[in-house]
């Protein structure tokens, strides 16, 4: 694949923009101190016009964006959601965000489109696929993406690649780079019974092109068993806070991004968050400087 | 990848035993207590989807019994192969309750007219300065977020305790920011539905002329409420 460029969202914490918290951006903004930048689903703006692009535009005039997509579903066996490309693409030319991500997952089957972010095996076969298609979406775009780690509650048998050597090769081969989710890593060791903090310690530092950090529960069940569930419904716990601040010693400023996305806290309570991450940002020096 | 996708569709869709031995690695339950976080969040994401476009139609049906036929509406494959933008699209049809069905579609007439292309709406001002052979002949077009719909029963007392039982048409218009309900009458609806054309407002007038109460000048209350598209 030809080398595209990544470009930079600011080395600050952002957030997940809400509706709820259309207006408060704006008054942050009027007062003059918007948060640093902000991450949408872009399927929430796939409608034509209305209300929600009406704020987001508002919003875009102040605060960069970044499009954090959910539905491409580039590990379905079919490809890539023509559907969702196109108007993935459309909504790109219209605000020009600064990033563009997805997931390493599937979630198309021939006749359901499940509203999940669903396993793939680590096979050279898949590693095939994702290459090629992402490539694609790159191609539609004209720019490079960000492909996201996943929560993982289950492991393929007989995987060819362990998680991070596989997001490294479909990198080198695909131009693309990492949105790295520290909370999946944290839910996923716990639900594969591995220690997060060396699986962190494994990813190429140079190719992180963001940071995710969040909330996340544990349930028991009526198997005897207990398991994390990625349902960023609560605030970062301390230890997803402990990993990124281990992580950034190591890596140095990168855009942080506080997730947030059921049970919705008043934007108060998120800005508090968005302070800690800072928080750990402003203590690191960039590691070039 | 396709069977492997096909099994664990087949087995979200239909339960584990369409599960392959040994695609997943570790013990069963390990196995069984994925499968179920995957069934839940799908299933969770679809039935929050339909209590978010129709709150109304919730609050009619009441709390359980509008889970229940979400519940049959997603079993039943109605969510198939939609986004979940999308996934209400055919629900008011599921619903066997007539004023529910009622409500429904005004409540999905109301999400399509959120969503709408914006565009200016034409105003009565835009037409102040024309003489009546040129105000004949104006054309217009259907704004592109108005939407007319009939209804067979006593719904839009629901959606705005302002509208009469009696009501059978609703429109949704939304010539600026806000979504807007307006109590019509079938004629109305009617001329709303021939602007989806290009149609000279003279057209427009004389229909209404035939079957409207309120004759040619109620085209003026559809001007107002934002109704056509300044083209």
């Amino acid at each position: 694949m030809p080398p595209r460029p990544l470009r930079d969202l600011p080395q600050r914490a952002g957030f997940g923009l809400k509706p709820e918290h259309y207006a408060d951006v704006l008054a942050a903004a009027e007062r003059g101190a918007p948060p640093a930048w902000a991450e949408v689903h872009p399927q929430n703006y796939f409608g034509a016009g209305g209300p929600p692009h009406r704020w987001l535009t508002a919003i875009a005039d102040h605060v960069p964006l970044s499009f954090h997509s959910v539905g491409l579903s580039l590990g379905s066996a079919a490809g890539v959601d023509r559907g969702e490309l196109e108007s993935l693409a459309t909504l790109c030319v219209r605000y020009e965000p600064v990033m563009v991500s997805d997931h390493l997952s599937w979630s198309n089957a021939p006749d359901n489109k499940f509203p999940d972010l669903l396993p793939i095996p680590y096979s050279h076969a898949a590693l095939n696929h994702f290459v090629r298609e992402v490539g694609r979406v790159q191609d539609s775009l004209g720019r490079a993406m960000l492909i996201e780690n996943p929560s993982r509650y289950l492991a393929y048998a007989g995987d060819d690649w362990d998680e991070v050597d596989f997001l490294h090769e479909l990198c080198r081969r695909a131009g693309c780079g990492l949105l790295l989710d520290i909370n999946n890593v944290e839910v996923s060791a716990y639900n594969l019974g591995l220690d997060p903090a060396p699986w962190l310690d494994a990813f190429d530092l140079a190719l992180v092109g963001e940071v995710h950090v969040a909330g996340h529960s544990r349930k028991a069940d009526d198997m005897g068993g207990t398991i994390a569930i990625d349902d960023h419904g609560s605030p970062v716990g301390d230890s997803c806070w402990d990993l990124l601040a281990a992580f950034l010693v190591r890596a140095g400023p990168k855009p942080v991004l506080v997730e947030w996305d059921s049970d919705v806290p008043d934007f108060a309570v998120l800005m508090a968050e968005v302070a800690k991450a800072d928080a750990l940002l402003l203590v690191r020096e960039p590691v070039d400087a | 990848m396709h069977e492997a996708q096909a099994a664990i569709a087949a087995t979200l869709l239909r339960g584990p035993d369409h599960l392959p031995a040994g695609l997943f690695a570790g013990d069963h339950a390990a196995v069984l207590r994925g499968l179920r976080i995957h069934a839940n969040t799908i299933s969770h994401a679809r039935l929050v989807a339909l209590e978010d476009t129709f709150p109304h139609t919730r609050d009619y049906l009441g709390e359980g019994e509008f889970n229940r036929l979400s519940r049959a509406f997603i079993d039943g494959g109605g969510a198939q192969g939609r986004s979940l933008a999308l996934i209400g699209e055919s629900f008011p049809e599921s619903l066997v309750d007539p004023v529910a069905a009622d409500l429904a579609r005004v409540e999905w007439a109301w999400l399509e007219s959120y969503n709408a292309p914006d565009a200016t709406a034409l105003t009565l001002a835009d037409l102040a300065g024309l003489d009546e052979s040129a105000l004949l002949a104006f054309c217009v077009r259907r704004h592109p977020a108005t939407r007319v719909l009939t209804l067979a029963h006593a719904a839009a007392p629901l959606v705005n305790p302002a509208f009469a039982a009696e009501t059978r048409a609703l429109m949704v218009t939304r010539p600026d920011a806000a979504v807007l309900l307006h109590a019509v009458l079938p004629a109305d609806a009617a001329v709303i539905t021939m602007s989806d054309e290009m149609t000279p407002l003279g057209n427009l007038i004389a229909r209404l002329a035939e079957d409207h109460p309120e004759g040619g000048a109620a085209v003026a209350a559809l001007i107002a409420a934002g109704a056509f598209e300044r083209v």
